[in-house]
């Protein structure tokens, strides 16, 4: 059984659909990317597969085995965060606030594995910095450690490298393909940055005026034959 | 978090601690009391204090049965508005007004502005107290012990600041129910 | 100085209002500012401002209504604002600060157009000056009232204290607490609750013009130094409470406004956070 599976799926806002009856299904440790044009749905396309906004139409089956705890989300930075006076440690903690339940505070052992997240994601000389004062690819490291917190199956990550140098985008791509390859985590990804990205991808969904879902290799044979993906960012640039 | 915690407890406290200090302290305060305030009261003024908290009878009975002779001078003052800031006397004014029977008897010295009001027939003096802010101001009706002085010859100008001493009282007229201070001196 | 000292101790001993002033304006400006780091970072700070108008309107229909104890309705009328607030900022067809201002402004107009007309009190001018400034109120609190603000505090700050966690989760990225399974809504309607509770408190502190100030300005001068969201928060409770005591006895002794009194040491304190943040900052750059 997948861990995931979308049948018909049309995300949207008030009613009004964005996406047209998407079909595509996730196992467990598999490495997804979305990819598309800008404006195309992959944020709300990751939104609906969050429940954080309900689809127009179709369907979400997730595994029963698969519970709302078990997946983690690292959404893109919002205005809020810029200038928000938070600790590394704080954040990361942040992340087993749905663990918590009724409990108001958090417990030793989860501040044991968020410690230890923020030792893989190699934050630990900046665990007490503040959050603002973080280059661009230390607080994106910050809110995946955060995600892993949250994480124990699934991983969705919304655009992890936009706005980071390229050294930084490759240590982020890194560190997304150890999870996947030593942790057996499932990643579902958006990214703009096609090459570098579906590099480690095994499956990739495309979206837009085409889509397409399956391998890496029918992808990149098809963007061979067609400039399937150049003509489409072309036609919405 | 901890530390959160410790610091809430230890601002509780502290309020807490204050509190505590500031009643017990009550009696001590009536000695500096004299030495702040050029009020000669004595322990009348920590009375009062004690009678506004619980509204012990016995303040009032010793209170109301010193009535003072026409023109004779207070030299005991049970509440001095006039010798505190305006925050507090307004604040305190306000206090009187909200539990007029605990001040009933008592000895008030005010410091306002001199209004006049005049209605059927009727004339009304009052000394304004104003807050700080300067927008809220209520009247303190007095009528002087002094029963031959003319309105407007032997009383001091409209808005002109006045002091005022007198006993605290009610009276009714119609339906409703006044307080004035009775046999005011200007001081 | 000394004899200011000395009129304080004397006010302070001799007259249980002015300890009662304390204790709620210790109490007021703890919760205040504790929530006011969230309402800030939250970018809510407005609704503060909103909802004290709203507690305005309120109060005018109790007088109105010549309510011997006007809090409980002002308190249900706050938060039944506070939560259609918070709810319309959401997912608003009218954007959410124009119907923070919309309402703020009617609550404002017609609670001073409903006193004006059935103006009853004989102290009614006093009673809206007071609400508007904060004058004197703090000072002229009943011994229930000041029960029950001791009580409404308490449980603010047990609340507060027992969701912090959630509270950070929810204000730092309400995304992904949602995406993860917390209830963010609740805790946003929890927020609402709090805040409208805290505003109608702040009443009596401050007055309803001045109230944003409280909530904002500790909160505010806390984020230019301090780093994580504990520290801040400490801060801006502890700064607020100091500021809060300063005021009430520079405006007892000095005999200045309460409610002004209490702000206008606030923006000094920012002032001088704000240029401890510029030094250290400038040292670290």
């Amino acid at each position: 059984m997948a861990l995931l599976t979308c049948k018909d799926l049309c995300p949207g806002y008030d009613g009004r659909e964005i996406l047209h009856a998407l079909n595509f299904s996730v196992e467990q440790g598999d490495y997804v990317c979305i990819v598309g044009e800008n404006g195309s749905g992959k944020s709300t396309l990751m939104k609906t597969l969050l429940g954080l906004i309900p689809a127009v139409s179709g369907e979400i089956i997730y595994d029963e085995g698969l519970q709302k705890g078990q997946i983690g989300y690292l959404p893109q930075q919002t205005d809020v965060q810029k200038d928000f006076p938070a600790s590394v440690k704080e954040i990361v903690l942040s992340g087993f606030c749905a663990g918590l339940k009724l409990r108001p505070f958090y417990s030793r052992s989860q501040k044991q594995i968020a410690q230890e997240n923020i030792e893989k994601m190699g934050l630990t000389k900046l665990k007490k910095r503040c959050y603002r004062e973080l280059s661009g690819g230390q607080q994106q490291r910050v809110l995946l450690a955060r995600a892993l917190c949250a994480a124990q199956k699934v991983l969705l990550l919304d655009e992890p490298v936009s706005g980071l140098d390229p050294a930084a985008a490759e240590n982020m791509y890194e560190l997304v393909g150890k999870l996947n390859k030593d942790d057996g985590m499932t990643i579902i990804m958006i990214t703009h940055d096609l090459h570098s990205a579906i590099g480690q991808a095994d499956k990739v969904l495309h979206i837009g005026e085409k889509v397409f879902f399956g391998s890496r290799g029918q992808y990149l044979e098809m963007l061979d034959a067609k400039g399937f993906s150049k003509s489409g960012g072309a036609e919405n640039g | 978090m901890k530390k959160v915690l410790l610091i809430l407890c230890a601002g509780i406290m502290f309020t807490m601690a204050g509190c505590t200090n500031g009643s017990s302290g009550a009696d001590k305060g009536a000695k500096t009391v004299d030495d702040v305030f050029a009020s000669s009261s004595k322990d009348s003024s920590g009375d009062i204090q004690t009678s506004a908290q619980t509204s012990s009878s016995s303040a009032e009975t010793t209170a109301s049965s010193e009535s003072p002779q026409a023109g004779a001078s207070y030299d005991k003052v049970d509440t001095d508005l006039s010798v505190m800031s305006d925050t507090m006397a307004y604040a305190e004014f306000t206090n009187i007004l909200n539990a007029p029977d605990k001040y009933k008897g008592k000895t008030i010295k005010a410091k306002g502005t001199f209004a006049v009001a005049q209605e059927n027939g009727n004339t009304y003096f009052a000394c304004m107290l104003t807050d700080a802010t300067a927008c809220c101001s209520q009247p303190l009706e007095f009528v002087l012990a002094d029963a031959t002085r003319k309105y407007p010859a032997d009383y001091p100008a409209v808005d002109s600041q006045i002091t005022i001493v007198g006993k605290f009282g009610t009276y009714s007229e119609g339906a409703n129910v006044y307080y004035q201070l009775s046999d005011a001196q200007l001081v | 100085m000394a004899d200011a000292f000395d009129k304080l101790y004397t006010y302070i001993t001799q007259f249980p209002f002015v300890r009662y002033a304390l204790i709620v304006g210790v109490l007021i400006a703890l919760c205040s500012s504790l929530l006011g780091v969230t309402l800030v970072l939250k970018r809510f700070s407005f609704i503060g401002d909103g909802l004290s108008h709203v507690a305005f309107g309120a109060m005018a229909i109790a007088a109105v209504l010549k309510l011997t104890n006007s809090m409980p309705l002002i308190l249900c009328i706050t938060v039944i604002s506070a939560i259609l607030l918070l709810r319309t900022g959401k997912n608003a067809k009218i954007k959410g600060d124009a119907t923070v201002a919309v309402i703020s402004v009617s609550a404002l107009a017609i609670g001073y157009l409903l006193m004006n007309i059935f103006s009853s009190s004989t102290n009614l001018s006093g009673d809206v000056c007071t609400t508007l400034f904060g004058s004197t109120s703090i000072l002229t609190l009943t011994t229930a009232e000041v029960w029950l603000c001791i009580a409404l505090s308490a449980i603010v700050l047990a609340v507060f204290v027992l969701f912090y966690n959630k509270v950070f989760c929810v204000t730092f990225d309400e995304d992904f607490a949602r995406a993860t399974g917390v209830k963010a809504s609740a805790y946003n309607l929890i927020l609402a609750v709090v805040i409208a509770v805290i505003i109608v408190l702040a009443m009596n502190l401050v007055g309803s013009l001045l109230i944003s100030a409280l909530v904002i300005f500790p909160a505010l001068s806390a984020m230019r130094v301090f780093k994580s969201f504990k520290s801040v928060t400490v801060c801006s409770g502890i700064l607020s409470v100091v500021c809060t005591l300063l005021g009430i006895c520079i405006s007892i002794v000095y005999g200045t406004p309460v409610g002004s009194t209490i702000v206008a040491v606030d923006l000094v304190a920012f002032g001088i956070f704000m240029v401890i943040g510029n030094f250290s900052g400038r040292v670290k750059a």
